[in-house]
C-alpha cells in the first residue's frame, strides 16, 4: 500500500509560543510539508501548495473573506484522506492553530498581525507566491493580481 | 470467485483483485485518475475513494482487495466531497484552457471535471514555475504545465517499459515530473516508444504535430511503417525478430503479407522508411536491407509448415500475367482451393522482376527461388503465351484475373523518334535480360526518363561500356528515381542532364547522331490532360551527340493492341463500366484486374498489395469468404523494451557499397553486400518499436459505464 514520504518532521503543537503569530507558524508547516512531501500524493503535494498559497495570501494581505472556511475544509480532507499520514499530521496542526486562535486569524483576513511577523516579511518567504494570482471567483469577470 | 456487494449491487470478482477493478469489470464506475489497468496501483489521486462497511473512513479502491460478502459504497455526499476537493486541488496548477489543449474532447481529466461538477473556481491559482525544464524533443510535445503529476508517465516509463528515465523531479518546493539532472530526454536515454504519451490522461504529453497521419485510424497510425507499407507488412514485429536473432519468425511475419520478401529485400522502394518516426530524431530504419538480411539467413524456413490451406473448390481460375501482382494472386488463390493457371507471355514467369531488373540490383536467382515456392504450392502456368481475347478465355475458366503489367513502352511524339535506332527501355532491359548483344544502339546512348526503369538501364547499359546519357525534365529533388540511383549512376560515369525538354532526335531514320533538347526553367503537369506546359530558357538548345536514342518515359499496358481483347478499355486499361475508371471489377462478368494494368505502372510491393486486395473478390465471386489473413509467426510481446545509453544518437547502420570500380567491373553482382549478424543487430536495435503502444489499454471514460 502507498504510503507517502515526506523529509519533513512536523513540529508538535507546543512549539507554537505565546508571541508568535498562530498563522506564520502554520503557514511554516504548510511550505515544509510540501517541500518535504515525495510529490506523489496529492494531498501532499497540491493540498499543501495550496494551503501554502492561501496562508501565503493571509499572511501577506492579501486574503479573501472565505479563506478560513477554505483552509479549515481543505485540512479536515486531508486529515481523513487515506495514505497521507504526514500530511495529515501537517493538516491536523494547521487546522488546531485556527481553531485555536481564531480572533488572530480573523484578524489576518483585515491585515493585521498581533506579533507584526507578517506583511512586512512574509511575502518572499512563501514559494508559490511568485507569480502568484488571485483565483477566479465564480461570477468575477477575471483573475487581478494584487 | 469472490462474491461482494457494490452499492447493493452483487458482483463476482477475481480473488486478489482490487475493488476498482472487480467495479470496472461489473460495468460499475468509480472516478479514478492515477489508475491504469497496464501500469502498477500508486493511489495517490484520492479520487477512488469508497465507503466499506465495517471500515472507518474512506479507503482508496484501488490498493483495497476485494473480499468475500465485502459491502462497498462509492457514492455518498462525503466521498463526492473528497473527489472534488482532490480534483480542485490539482486543478488549482492546471490551465484553464481546456479549447486550446490539443486533448481537448479526448482528456481524461475533462471528462471527469464534468462527472465530478467541478471547476476552477473555489481555489488559489498555483503557478508553476518548474513544468517546462527541457521539454523540447521531435517526438513527444511536452505541454507540462498540464501535467497533474498523476504519475502514469513515470510508472509506464518504469514499470512498463523499464526504461526508467521519468520521474518525480522537487525544485523550490514544487513537485514536476522530469529527468535526472532535467536532461532533455534524448540526453537522458528516452527509446521515444510514446507509451508516456498513451497513458497520459491530460494534454500534458502528446504526439508532435505532423508525426502521424491524420486520414488513418489511430490504431494504424501510431505504426507509421506499416501504414505506408502498401502490404501493411507488420514491420516492427520482424525488426524485433531480427534483433533477437529469430531470422525464421522475421521471414515468418514478412511472409504473412507478401510472397517476394527476398526480392523486396533488394528492390522496394521502401515507403515504410518515409513514415519512420526514428527519422525525426536522425535517419530512419534501414527496414528494407533489414528483410534482406533476415531472408538471406533464414535457416529453417518454419514458415513454410504454417498457414491456411483451404479445401479444393473445383474452381478454375486463370491469371493473365506471371508478376509479382499475378504470382501473388494466383498463390492466394490456389490456397484458397482454386486450381489457378497462370499465362505468362514472356518465355519465363516474374514480370519485370526477371525481364527487367538488372541483376546488380536483384539477382536472378532470389526471384526465381521465391517464384519455384509459388509453383511448388500447386500454381500452373503457361509461358510464351499471350492471351489476345480475355472473353474466349474466360469460357474455360470461372474467374480471369487480368495481371498483365504495362509490358509495353510508350515513346515521346517528337520528331524521329521512330527512327531505327529509338528504342525502349523496357525492351531493351528484357532484350540484355535474354543475352542479346547491345550493338545495335553503338557507342554513346541518350536514355530519355529518369525514373527507375531509365536508371536501370542507364546503370545496366553503363556496364556494357557504353557512353550513357541521361535527360529528363525533372530536376533536383523532382527527379523520379531513388536518390541512392541518382548518386551511384554518376558515380558509375551517367551523364546527367536534368531539367531539358526534347524537341527532336536528330539524323536519319537509319542513323541517329543526337538528341535535340532545350533547359526548362519551370514545367508544369497537367494530370487530368497529360500536358506539360514548360518555361524554357532562352538560347539554351543543344544536340546531346548519340547513336541511339531510348525512351524510359513510361509504359502502358497494351491490352488495346489487340484487335478485341474483350473488355472495354480506356486508353488501353480495364475499366468497369458503372464508372468508368480502372479498378478490379471489369465489364465482363468473372473477369477481374489488378496490379500495373490498373494502376499504371508501379513498385512490386504496390504490385503484390494489389493482389491482396483482388484476391478476397475473386474468391468471393466464387463463393468464398474472401479471407487471406494468416498468423505463420505467433507473437509474444514483451513490453518491457530497458534502457540504452544514449539510443537517440545511434547510427544508421549502412549495408557495405561497393566502390564504382568494383560495380563496373563485376556488372552482375549487387551492389551492396548484406550486413553481418552484429550490423543487424544493432541496425534493428534503433527501432522504436511503435506497436508495443497498441498493446496499452486505454481507460474507459465515466461515460462508457452502465452504472455510474
Amino acid at each position: 500500500m502507498y504510503q507517502e514520504e515526506n523529509s519533513y518532521t512536523i513540529p508538535s503543537r507546543d512549539t507554537l509560543q505565546p508571541g508568535m503569530c498562530p498563522v506564520k507558524w502554520a503557514l511554516d508547516i504548510a511550505k515544509n510539508t510540501r517541500e518535504g512531501s515525495d510529490g506523489k500524493n496529492v494531498m501532499g503535494r497540491d493540498g499543501m501548495t495550496q494551503l501554502t498559497q492561501i496562508l501565503t495570501d493571509l499572511t501577506t494581505g492579501n486574503a479573501e473573506d472565505d479563506d478560513l472556511e477554505l483552509v479549515r475544509e481543505i485540512c479536515n480532507v486531508i486529515i481523513t484522506t487515506p495514505g497521507c499520514e504526514i500530511s495529515a499530521q501537517a493538516a491536523g496542526n494547521i487546522l488546531w492553530s485556527l481553531e485555536n486562535n481564531t480572533v488572530e486569524w480573523n484578524n489576518h483576513r483585515r491585515k493585521r498581525c498581533a506579533t507584526q511577523e507578517c506583511y512586512q516579511s512574509a511575502a518572499p518567504a512563501a514559494g508559490p507566491a511568485e507569480g502568484r494570482q488571485r483565483r477566479r471567483r465564480r461570477g468575477a469577470s477575471a483573475a487581478t493580481e494584487e | 470467485m469472490v462474491k461482494l456487494y457494490i452499492d447493493g449491487r452483487e458482483i463476482e470478482a477475481v480473488e486478489g483483485q482490487s475493488v476498482l477493478d472487480a467495479a470496472l469489470a461489473a460495468d460499475i464506475y468509480i472516478p479514478h485518475l492515477c489508475s491504469h489497468p497496464d501500469l502498477p496501483v500508486q493511489s495517490n489521486c484520492k479520487l477512488c475513494v469508497v465507503n466499506v462497511e465495517g471500515k472507518e473512513g474512506a479507503v482508496c479502491s484501488c490498493e483495497l482487495k476485494v473480499q468475500e460478502g465485502m459491502r462497498v459504497t462509492t457514492k455518498s455526499d462525503d466521498l463526492m466531497h473528497r473527489r472534488r476537493m482532490a480534483m480542485e486541488l490539482m486543478l488549482a496548477g492546471h490551465p484553464h484552457d481546456c479549447t486550446g489543449c490539443k486533448r481537448f474532447g479526448k482528456c481524461e481529466l475533462q471528462t471527469l471535471m464534468q462527472y465530478l461538477s467541478v471547476v476552477h473556481a473555489r481555489m488559489h491559482h498555483v503557478i508553476k514555475n518548474c513544468n517546462n525544464i527541457n521539454t523540447v524533443n521531435p517526438i513527444v510535445s511536452r505541454e507540462m504545465e498540464r501535467c497533474i503529476q498523476c504519475g502514469r508517465c513515470v510508472r509506464a516509463c518504469r514499470d512498463l517499459r523499464e526504461v526508467g528515465i521519468l520521474q518525480y523531479n522537487k525544485k523550490n518546493g514544487e513537485t514536476y515530473i522530469g529527468t535526472e539532472g532535467d536532461v532533455p530526454l534524448a540526453e537522458a536515454g528516452c527509446r521515444f516508444c510514446s507509451a508516456c504519451v498513451a497513458v497520459c490522461p491530460t494534454g500534458a504529453l502528446t504526439d508532435m504535430e505532423g508525426l502521424f497521419r491524420a486520414d488513418v485510424p489511430a490504431e494504424q497510425s501510431i505504426v507509421p511503417c506499416q501504414v505506408e507499407c502498401p502490404a501493411h507488412i507488420d514491420i516492427p514485429a520482424y525488426i524485433r525478430a531480427v534483433k533477437e536473432g529469430r531470422y525464421t519468425d522475421a521471414v515468418g511475419i514478412i511472409r504473412e503479407k507478401v510472397t517476394f520478401p527476398h526480392t523486396l529485400g533488394y528492390i522496394c522502394n521502401h515507403l515504410c522508411e518515409t513514415g519512420c518516426k526514428h527519422k525525426a530524431l536522425g535517419e530512419p530504419l534501414a527496414i528494407r536491407d533489414l528483410k534482406r538480411f533476415a531472408v538471406e539467413n533464414d535457416k529453417d524456413q518454419t514458415w513454410k509448415t504454417k498457414g491456411f490451406h483451404k479445401p479444393r473448390t473445383g474452381k478454375k481460375v486463370a491469371v493473365i500475367g506471371g508478376g509479382p501482382c499475378g504470382m501473388t494472386a494466383a498463390y492466394y488463390l490456389n490456397k484458397l482451393g482454386h486450381d489457378v493457371k497462370v499465362f505468362e507471355k514472356r518465355p519465363q514467369l516474374g514480370g519485370p522482376m526477371t525481364s527487367g531488373m538488372p541483376s546488380y540490383r536483384l539477382p536472378l536467382e532470389a526471384v526465381q527461388e521465391e517464384l519455384q515456392y509459388i509453383v511448388d504450392s500447386g500454381v500452373d502456368y503457361e509461358c510464351n503465351c499471350e492471351i489476345s481475347d480475355v472473353a474466349a478465355l474466360k469460357k474455360d475458366y470461372d474467374a480471369v484475373l487480368i495481371a498483365a503489367g504495362v509490358s509495353k513502352g510508350k515513346k515521346l511524339p517528337i520528331p524521329g523518334s521512330d527512327f531505327k535506332q529509338v528504342y525502349c527501355a523496357i525492351d531493351i532491359l528484357a532484350e540484355i535480360h535474354a543475352g542479346e548483344s547491345m550493338e545495335k544502339l553503338g557507342k554513346t546512348v541518350c536514355i530519355i526518363g529518369a525514373g527507375s526503369v531509365g536508371y536501370d538501364c542507364a546503370r545496366t547499359l553503363v556496364r556494357k561500356g557504353l557512353t550513357v546519357n541521361l535527360a529528363c525534365l525533372e530536376k533536383g529533388d523532382k527527379i523520379l528515381a531513388d536518390e541512392e540511383d541518382q548518386v551511384q549512376g554518376r558515380e558509375e560515369g551517367i551523364i546527367s542532364f536534368p531539367g531539358r525538354s526534347f524537341e527532336a532526335i536528330e539524323g536519319t531514320p537509319d542513323q541517329v547522331t543526337g538528341l535535340r533538347v532545350h533547359t526548362v526553367i519551370s514545367s508544369t503537369y497537367d494530370k487530368a490532360t497529360g500536358r506539360v506546359t514548360e518555361v524554357a530558357e532562352e538560347g539554351s538548345q543543344m544536340v546531346i551527340p548519340c547513336d541511339s536514342v531510348i525512351f524510359a518515359t513510361g509504359q502502358r499496358p497494351g491490352l488495346d493492341d489487340f484487335e478485341n481483347f474483350g473488355i472495354d478499355l480506356s486508353r488501353g486499361f480495364p475499366i468497369n463500366p458503372a464508372n468508368g475508371k480502372p479498378e478490379h471489377i471489369t465489364s465482363l462478368d468473372g473477369v477481374f484486374a489488378a496490379g500495373d494494368v490498373i494502376t499504371g505502372i508501379s513498385f512490386v510491393i504496390k504490385a503484390i498489395a494489389q493482389a491482396r486486395e483482388v484476391v478476397p473478390i475473386v474468391d468471393q465471386y466464387l463463393g468464398g469468404d474472401g479471407q487471406i489473413d494468416e498468423t505463420l509467426v505467433e507473437r509474444t510481446l514483451n513490453p518491457a523494451i530497458g534502457k540504452v545509453e544514449d539510443f537517440a544518437k545511434l547510427p544508421r547502420v549502412e549495408m557495405d557499397l561497393l566502390t564504382p570500380e568494383e560495380r563496373l567491373a563485376n556488372p552482375d553482382q549487387s551492389v551492396f553486400t548484406t550486413y553481418t549478424c552484429q550490423q543487424a543487430g544493432c541496425e534493428a536495435q534503433r527501432c522504436l518499436q511503435c506497436d508495443l503502444r497498441r498493446e496499452i489499454k486505454q481507460n474507459r471514460l465515466w461515460t462508457e459505464y452502465s452504472i455510474k
